[in-house]
């Protein structure tokens, strides 16, 4: 039977912690000892058993390891698939409520024109300035378009006033897409050069006005609202002023801001971008009241 | 975590790293099997073996790292793959029962082992698995169990080998051995 002291050499043998020398004695002494040579062999089978269950630990313990979805081989072309068109989808629809709920906020019903003098509905440039086209530009181009139904429904038309035009089924369901080309036309331009003729020009405007420059959304735009002029934009950093005239009981607004004129449309309450004038003869005319 | 924290964790014998690898090369690794005529399940045993061969080499001291870690656990899953397609290549139908035999043989061996083995307590297990496969010193035993020192490891080694040799040894003569 082996000694305490031949199984400690045999776990030395066998784990690899003799040196050449002492090894080559061991061997001899196995050589010439059988029983010691049934002994080694047995051990061999117990480190073996004892590696195999360290590895079955292991392989369970990585057994239970959950791996991403992603990580899987089978399912990861399909799920990458799908994951990408529900990502590219809810991209998608955010940029289209965003962009939809941009287009609406600026919106200003064409409907709405019979509801207000004409002066003030008609185009009052016949140039298109680089801004106010860039900015129609992103309007016609945004999916409003597209969604017409559901954009009415979520922002319906103003109901006209009595005894004003009712809007036809058709016009209910028709997407209003703010239309710069109404202050294009001439013979409005030439019109409120005319009524400028024969307005006085208020030296105090009467109007409350209200600034904000932080608004990330509306950064050069306004709005008629309770009363008082909202005004979107870096109006804090540069002088402006509000031009009014009055024509009989018509009053017109405009802003003069950075050496530019903005005519200023008070019929309704909706926010508007300011684009600037590039009328001549209006610009001269107001820049004769200015300075005056 | 970089690859040398990982590395250097992996040589404490840290599992968590050894889990944490696992997971990060899991897709780069089965695709390597699946891609060559292997199966998911396949995949999943090369790489786990690849694994744990790195593992052992890294617990055990016996390994340098001269390229990245995945490019080494890569180059095991491409050796374990080919003798594993060699193998599976080579069997004839009688050499499959030459090799069935055998296999009933050793895995009947293995099973008596490992019922012993469960017979042990958990610290004795762990000693004589650090010991044996991770080929731990001392040392790093007695400080991952929380020994006094090395000497109450030695102690505990020696004991748990001795209760495992009697419990092996109670239960199959030393003939089933020696055959």
């Amino acid at each position: 039977m082996a000694t305490a002291r031949d199984l400690e050499l045999l776990d030395d043998y066998l784990g690899n912690r003799m040196d050449a020398k002492s090894r080559a004695a061991f061997e001899q002494q196995m050589n010439a000892d059988q029983e010691l040579r049934g002994e080694m062999q047995m051990q061999q089978q117990m480190i073996a058993g004892i590696k195999k269950a360290r590895v079955a630990e292991l392989k369970s313990m990585l057994n239970n390891v959950p791996i991403p979805a992603g990580q899987t081989t089978g399912v990861a072309v399909g799920a990458k698939v799908a994951l990408g068109v529900a990502i590219a989808g809810l991209i998608a629809s955010g940029i289209y409520l965003y962009v939809d709920n941009d287009s609406q906020e600026i919106v200003v019903p064409r409907t709405d024109s019979v509801m207000t003098p004409q002066a003030e509905q008609e185009p009052v440039t016949k140039e298109t300035p680089a801004e106010e086209q860039s900015a129609e530009a992103t309007h016609e181009d945004s999916p409003v378009v597209s969604s017409q139904e559901s954009s009415a429904e979520r922002k319906p038309v103003a109901p006209p006033k009595p005894g004003k035009k009712a809007p036809t089924a058709d016009a209910t369901q028709k997407i209003e897409v703010y239309d710069p080309s109404t202050e294009l036309d001439e013979n409005n331009s030439a019109q409120v050069t005319e009524e400028l003729n024969h307005s006085e020009a208020s030296v105090t405007p009467s109007i409350a006005v209200e600034i904000d420059s932080k608004n990330k959304k509306y950064n050069f735009h306004y709005q008629f609202k309770d009363g008082k002029l909202f005004l979107y934009g870096p109006f804090e950093n540069n002088v402006y002023e509000i031009m009014e005239f009055f024509n009989e009981e018509k009053r017109t607004l405009f802003l003069y801001y950075n050496e530019k004129y903005y005519l200023l449309k008070d019929n309704n309450a909706s926010l508007k971008p300011l684009n600037s004038i590039q009328d001549a003869e209006l610009l001269n005319k107001l820049k004769e009241y200015r300075n005056k | 975590m970089n690859e040398k924290e990982i590395f250097d964790r992996i040589q404490r014998g840290d599992e968590k790293a050894l889990e944490f690898l696992y997971k990060k090369y899991y897709r780069m690794m089965t695709k390597l099997v699946i891609t060559n005529s292997g199966t998911e399940e396949e995949a999943r045993d090369i790489y786990q073996d690849a694994l744990i061969v790195f593992w052992q080499k890294a617990t055990s001291g016996n390994l340098v790292l001269t390229s990245k870690i995945s490019t080494y656990i890569y180059s095991i899953c491409q050796n374990l793959w080919r003798k594993e397609l060699d193998r599976k290549k080579r069997l004839s139908n009688e050499e499959k029962d030459t090799a069935v035999i055998q296999d009933m043989d050793a895995a009947e061996k293995e099973k008596i082992i490992a019922r012993c083995m469960d017979q042990l307590g958990d610290t004795c297990k762990k000693v004589l698995m650090y010991y044996y496969f991770e080929e731990m010193s001392m040392q790093d035993i007695a400080e991952k169990l929380g020994f006094a020192n090395t000497d109450t490891a030695k102690t505990k080694k020696y004991k748990c080998k001795k209760k495992l040799d009697e419990l092996v040894k109670a239960q199959y003569s030393e003939r089933d051995f020696l055959d």
